[in-house]
């Protein structure tokens, strides 16, 4: 493979015409890397149809920006995204391609890299260096940093956390070009049939003030009866869960937070034996306020917290519910 | 039907861990080892498909130091026929191109229809190895895959995959593909006796992974370390009821949810 110069590439996230925020916050990342390395940044926005994606993204950062149309909404995966991007490089391929690490990134990423016999980061969600990169990430649901660096004279194909960086600020008000390319002879292998809307859920979480999230810290039933009680003390207060629980069937998958969950942004986030896991963090990381109580001083989730208590649920729970009756019934001045 | 299933033996992400002295990985001393869940998922899902057909045969495999084996005695305990591992030498960090070499490797030629794996590793988490085999082996794959099913009359699979926010993607795949599979599509069993007291018995078939990622590398680890402390975060301190009476005067001062 050609050694290559230092063109980013940045892969939208957009779906029925709408292009996904989680697009501006990895073209955020892209730009620091640009700076770092004083390379030029291209969007991609590969699906069906490709042109309006294309369009507001070149509109809204004057970034140059490639559309590469599916032609089919059958088509419209993965296979042929990797496909068409694989087209797109042909002989020269970018150094960076930057994809979010969503579930687009997760089924589309690895393949790709192999397709371009990249260097494959994933997770990433900082980086060193300028000429010499290094990225971080973190592994074993946050306990330890990790930092990886490209091969050597290899393209890198490298996911980026959703968030890793604030949302994208243009630098100009001229729009960037937009180029469509058609796709032609595609694989066709995997067929896309439809599409299935989540369950509407009991409980509304977006418009809930304050979330009592439960971890797989909760244990046992009586937690989780106590859980619900502290959430009744409030007025718009939602019981959300974090994936394991949901999976395991302790509370309805409606109130699942997370990246395949609901994305929330409350006035008060009180995590109850939740662990950290990165999914569960990309869920609530825009909350004003938010407690975490855990009895594992080294719980990752910590670290997304404004203040931690360090006690067991058990104990815990029952004592703050009389405080804030006690509170509430003897207000201070 | 011939289903590989690829397991791999991850720390407990509950533990403590303490950096090793090459700055790579971790202390393993005193670490407990057990199955990646998302993959003890797969070996479910791989035993529930051969109880409801004729004539399926499950393979598992993993891809790890000597004693990465145990997974996949887990994995027959669990329901798999036969078991593979291809063993790494202690302490080798293998990135997941190379874990999908020794894969691609094992899995060409020997006819699988099949190709199961968890959606990511708990340790890594990188959601690579799967998806990069199936890249290596040129076969399809859908990736957070929540349902699957296998018609009786035709070579396919039709599964939902999971998105952002609970949406899902059903798609269809022509057989032999690669899924991986999300948490949610199962709940494990528990192991029968019987099938513990064959797992003990049963022989592991063993390669040398050496030669089965030559030439492949996707990255180059430089170094594992502890995170910063949190910039954010401040522990309340003190007795259980001088931490709730904290947390009382923090919610009054910074919120007006009380």
């Amino acid at each position: 493979m050609a050694s290559p110069d230092q063109d980013i590439w940045v892969l939208a996230e957009h779906s029925d015409g709408i292009v996904q925020p989680v697009t501006y916050e990895i073209l955020a990342f892209a730009d620091k890397v640009a700076r770092a390395i004083n390379g030029d940044i291209v969007v991609l926005a590969a699906g069906h149809p490709a042109r309006p994606a294309a369009e507001q993204i070149a509109a809204a950062t004057g970034l140059d920006a490639i559309g590469l149309d599916t032609e089919e909404a059958s088509f419209d995966c993965t296979e042929t995204h990797r496909h068409l991007i694989r087209r797109l490089a042909g002989s020269h391929p970018p150094r960076l391609l930057f994809i979010p690490h969503t579930t687009m990134g997760w089924d589309l990423a690895p393949g790709l890299a192999v397709d371009l016999e990249a260097s494959s980061l994933s997770a990433v969600c900082g980086f060193t260096g300028t000429s010499d990169l290094v990225f971080h990430r973190r592994i074993l649901n946050g306990k330890l940093l990790q930092e990886v660096r490209p091969v050597k004279d290899r393209p890198a194909v490298v996911t980026v956390v959703p968030g890793a960086e604030g949302p994208f600020t243009a630098t100009t008000t001229r729009p960037g070009s937009v180029k469509i390319y058609e796709g032609r002879s595609l694989p066709g292998r995997v067929k896309v049939l439809g599409y299935v809307d989540p369950p509407p859920g009991s409980v509304d979480l977006r418009d809930a003030d304050v979330i009592i999230a439960a971890g797989r810290g909760v244990g046992d039933a009586e937690n989780l009866k106590s859980i619900h009680e502290l959430a009744r003390l409030f007025r718009r207060a939602a019981v959300g869960a974090s994936r394991p629980l949901c999976d395991a069937g302790v509370l309805p998958l409606a109130c699942q937070i997370g990246m395949t969950g609901q994305t929330v942004s409350p006035k008060l986030y009180v995590a109850l034996g939740i662990s950290g896991a990165l999914q569960h963090i990309m869920g609530m990381k825009n909350s004003d306020l938010v407690i975490a109580v855990n009895t594992d001083p080294n719980a990752a989730f910590f670290r997304e917290a404004h203040y931690c208590v360090v006690a067991d649920l058990h104990e815990f729970i029952p004592l703050l519910m009389e405080k804030i009756l006690r509170f509430r019934g003897n207000p201070p001045e | 039907m011939n289903i590989l299933v690829c397991v791999k033996q991850v720390p407990d992400t509950e533990s403590t861990f303490r950096i090793h002295d090459d700055g790579k990985g971790f202390d393993e001393a005193g670490i407990v080892f057990r199955i990646n869940s998302y993959d003890e998922i797969a070996v479910e899902e791989a035993v529930r498909i051969k109880e409801e057909r004729q004539q399926v045969a499950i393979t598992a495999l993993t891809v790890g130091p000597p004693r990465a084996g145990a997974v996949v005695r887990r994995a027959l305990e669990l329901g798999a026929d036969h078991g593979v591992h291809i063993v790494t030498d202690d302490g080798q960090y293998l990135d997941s191109l190379q874990t999908a070499s020794c894969i691609a490797s094992f899995a060409r030629g020997r006819g699988f229809d099949l190709i199961l794996c968890g959606v990511m590793s708990e340790d890594e988490q990188s959601c690579q190895t799967g998806p990069m085999a199936a890249a290596l082996l040129d076969l399809p794959c859908a990736t957070t895959v929540i349902s699957e099913r296998i018609p009786e009359d035709e070579p396919v699979v039709r599964v939902e995959r999971e998105l952002e926010g609970g949406r899902r993607q059903v798609v269809e795949l022509p057989l032999p593909s690669v899924l991986t599979l999300q948490s949610g599509i199962n709940r494990p069993r528990y192991p029968s006796l019987s099938n513990k007291l064959r797992a003990r018995k049963q022989e592991l078939e063993t390669f040398d992974a050496a030669g089965m990622y030559k030439d492949r590398q996707c990255r180059e680890l430089v170094r594992v370390s502890l995170p910063p402390p949190s910039k954010s975060g401040i522990f309340l301190e003190g007795t259980l009821e001088e931490k709730a009476e904290a947390l009382i005067q923090i919610l009054h001062e910074k919120t007006d949810v009380l």
